[in-house]
């Protein structure tokens, strides 16, 4: 499961990445800046970092539960809500942007 | 919203923690001789909670168990002179001293805990909750 788990989030980090990438050409293209100075990639590199974090925690967590350590359930289960909750945000957040790179893709000059 | 998780499940294990101390002292109700092997009957235990400075985040603050107390309660005497461990000499010679259990008071404490964990697993259902009504509006 957490293998599966961890390429479904790569496959959606790659989308959010590319489209990321793909709408800085643009902005690069008409604004002439640099791709280290643009806030906006910087901000989603950091918000998906953030979802790994939370992601790579609960699955330390887990495996501390199942290998017998002693760590309270409850302690585990939040962490898997947390990553679950960043998770699905940043999935609403890739098809948010994803609708509308579509949508500026679909514009014909 | 991460951070009100945080908080309830600081409660959780802090109720956890204080039914690990009754179902200590529901185990221990016929011990008389303690940790040391001393002839001593086990005295109950019970945790105090303390307000937890770590989970403190725009005025709410997380809980956790700040010890475990032992209790310092007078032991009760049963007229047991054949066994192993009576008392030799004094007022209580041929007694027993066993452990003042209630457990009428352990088992309303222990009802307390977990209602209390069911609330707080109650509060962790609604920050879920307000957690997908959130991303509603983005969907």
């Amino acid at each position: 499961m957490d293998v599966q788990t961890n390429s479904l989030f790569q496959r959606h980090t790659d989308h959010v990445w590319q489209a990321t990438q793909r709408a800085a050409q643009h902005n690069r293209a008409s604004t002439g800046e640099s791709e280290s100075q643009n806030p906006f990639a910087k901000l989603l590199t950091q918000g998906v970092q953030q979802v790994n974090d939370a992601e790579v925690d609960s699955n330390k967590k887990i495996e501390q539960l199942l290998s017998g350590e002693d760590i309270n359930q409850a302690e585990v289960f939040t962490s898997i809500q947390k990553a679950d909750m960043s998770f699905r945000l940043l999935v609403q957040i890739r098809n948010k942007l994803l609708q509308a790179f579509e949508e500026l893709n679909g514009i014909r000059v | 919203m991460i951070s009100s998780l945080d908080i309830s499940t600081s409660a959780l294990v802090a109720q956890r923690t204080r039914l690990n101390t009754i179902s200590g002292n529901i185990a221990n109700m016929s011990t008389i001789k303690n940790e040391d092997g001393e002839n001593k009957p086990y005295q109950p235990r019970f945790v105090v909670f303390q307000t937890d400075e770590e989970k403190t985040e725009g005025g709410a603050s997380g809980v956790k168990v700040s010890r475990v107390e032992t209790d310092d309660v007078e032991p009760v005497y049963r007229y047991q002179p054949e066994h192993p461990m009576a008392i030799t000499e004094g007022k209580w010679k041929g007694y027993v001293a066993y452990p003042n259990i209630d457990m009428n008071e352990q088992f309303v404490d222990a009802l307390e805990a977990s209602r209390a964990y069911e609330a707080n697993v109650g509060i962790i259902e609604v920050t879920k909750g307000m957690s997908r009504q959130t991303l509603s509006i983005l969907a």
